[in-house]
């Protein structure tokens, strides 16, 4: 039965995957494709914090810093370089660089769950007011100019490598875009089936008992922590040379809680949910954006609390168990 | 020169604030043994437990196990040492399958083949093969026993240290296991932390008693039941139902 459900969840995988890669952007207009990459992007920010805290139990609230750092770390980068190539490196390395040095000191020092979360909280507000203090021209990186709240603009775009002419912009950016997702997506699930995955899962479900087992807890819990970190790093590469553009909002409050709603509307514990809550919110936010009906953040709280009160595990868990109902029901009718 | 004991604490001393709960313990155990810990609740018998595995770290005093001093090592590192423990409270991943809690603990199988095959034995002992797909979390206290027992088994440690595995059993479930841990004794070093002393007689061990922290008597189970002092220490509090 379990390797059924496996085999299934693989299939809907894939297949998703392939629609996403090859007949989306053969279908989708121009501008649809380039609304599309930003909420393909921003799913795999939501994989980073699905595979944190839904699977290594770690309550990341700053996720938005790895995001944030990976964003000004590339247009820092390309600006000065001109090739993208080793910017896109520099934007994974750096922010799981920070993870890192974070992580040793959360888990080393034994931080529980409530002042994890509240600790990368304020380190990402402490990004959030630097970024907004370097205005003016002294506060410069080689060519590229912090410029406060005003953030960096005309960043460079993701070029093929070696070759700066030849850049992926639009259509090549939203396929560059559901590929890395995609890998993203699927090395996460690879990871998980190994031994490491399940002792990353064991020390979720219980600390304790992983430690007296012989598995030391605090190194499996800082690499989930770099990996999510690198992840969360790429999807702000992605973001800057998508928008051409990175301001501090990317460290905002705002934009952090946004994350671990997207986590908790798809499902936490699942990677799948992670993408549909991420795109579902997204989609909702821009519609009603551009439709003006009424405040944005009104609704999507509204919808957040109907959700936590009738669908508390979230959409994906919430259908599955709704079609295991069904099909269960289906069995016993006569 | 005979072989150090397998495990051996000089002085342990563990102080919460101003409460010593454990005091200046001399304890030794040799390799093979099978001993059973006992005393009064409040004796110190967990916390020296969990000075043992690195889960509190002694105030002062060694511990030595193998001949070497694993004194504030972490607590993975003295299970890759061979040390298991099924603590007072089973600690088992509630989320988990039944099989996948097993197959975690078989760390030292090699390769994939191996750990299955270790899994699969594990399961068969504990009784728990039927059980294997359901969550650990669904299973009913005497199985949840079991199965951290099979969590102990499958690391195939040098020392076992089991805190209370009858605690909530039946009747039978306690002949049970005082029949697995006899065997496990065959192979193993135990030591077993336990009130009820129709399994300290079926195991028919060395039993040393805790009071107050310190070790107040140690010999043969028949002799330290007769010991004045250790009816002091059990019979001066009203008796209840298990414990004597």
């Amino acid at each position: 039965m379990n390797w059924v459900r496996e085999r299934a969840s693989l299939l809907a995988a894939v297949a998703v995957g392939g629609a996403l890669i090859v007949v989306v952007p053969a279908v989708a207009e121009i501008f649809v494709l380039f609304e599309l990459t930003l909420f393909l992007v921003l799913a795999i920010l939501a994989l980073s914090l699905a595979w944190v805290w839904g699977f290594g139990g770690i309550l990341c609230f700053g996720q938005s810093v790895f995001f944030g750092l990976g964003g000004y770390t590339y247009a820092i980068a390309v600006i000065n370089m001109g090739d993208s190539t080793v910017p896109l490196l520099l934007g994974i390395l750096l922010p799981a660089l920070l993870a890192g040095i974070l992580g040793y000191f959360l888990f080393w020092q034994r931080i529980s769950d409530v002042y994890l979360a509240v600790i990368t909280l304020a380190v990402s507000l402490i990004f959030y007011y630097l970024t907004g203090a370097s205005a003016g021209s002294e506060y410069r990186i080689g060519n590229a100019l912090l410029g406060g709240y005003n953030g960096i603009p005309s960043v460079p775009p993701i070029n093929v490598p070696g070759l700066p002419e030849h850049q992926v912009v639009y259509g090549d950016l939203y396929v560059l875009t559901a590929v890395m997702l995609a890998v993203v997506y699927g090395g996460l699930r690879g990871l998980l089936a190994t031994d490491f995955g399940r002792v990353v899962v064991a020390v979720r479900e219980n600390e304790e008992r992983a430690q007296l087992l012989g598995y030391d807890v605090r190194a499996t819990k800082l690499t989930v922590f770099v990996i999510g970190g690198a992840i969360a790093g790429l999807s702000g590469v992605l973001f800057a040379a998508w928008g051409s553009y990175v301001s501090p909002n990317v460290f905002a409050m705002t934009f952090t809680a946004q994350i671990i709603v997207w986590v908790l509307v798809g499902g936490l514990g699942t990677l799948s949910g992670a993408v549909v809550g991420c795109v579902l919110v997204q989609a909702a936010m821009t519609w009603l954006g551009e439709a003006k009906l009424a405040d944005t953040n009104l609704v999507l709280g509204a919808a957040f609390v109907v959700l936590v009160l009738f669908a508390r595990r979230g959409l994906v868990p919430g259908t599955r168990s709704l079609l295991a109902d069904l099909r269960g029901r289906a069995r016993s009718a006569p | 020169m005979t072989n150090p004991p397998l495990l051996e604490t000089i002085a342990l001393t563990k102080r919460f604030g101003g409460v010593t709960a454990i005091d200046h313990v001399d304890f030794r155990v040799e390799a093979g043994e099978l001993r059973c810990l006992i005393g009064p609740n409040g004796a110190g018998k967990s916390t020296f437990f969990r000075c043992l595995t690195g889960q509190l770290r002694p105030t002062a005093g060694r511990v030595r196990f193998g001949g070497e001093d694993i004194t504030g090592a972490t607590t993975h590192a003295i299970a890759r040492r061979g040390v298991a423990i099924k603590t007072q409270i089973p600690a088992l991943f509630n989320g988990l399958s039944v099989a996948e809690n097993v197959r975690l603990a078989t760390w030292k199988a090699d390769g994939r083949a191996a750990r299955t095959r270790k899994t699969d034995e594990i399961l068969a002992v504990t009784g728990l093969s039927p059980l294997a797909a359901r969550p650990a979390g669904s299973l009913p206290h005497g199985q949840r026993q079991w199965l951290e027992l099979g969590l102990v088994m499958a690391g195939n440690p040098a020392l076992m240290l089991l805190d209370e595995p009858t605690a909530g059993m039946t009747r039978q479930e306690v002949a049970q296991t005082a029949e697995l841990v006899r065997s496990l004794a065959k192979e193993h070093t135990v030591i077993v932390v336990e009130h009820d002393l129709q399994f300290i007689r079926m195991v028919a061990a060395t039993v040393t008693v805790f009071h107050r922290g310190q070790i107040l008597v140690e010999g043969p189970a028949d002799a330290v039941m007769a010991d004045q002092r250790v009816k002091e220490v059990y019979l001066g509090q009203p008796p209840t139902a298990d414990t004597c």
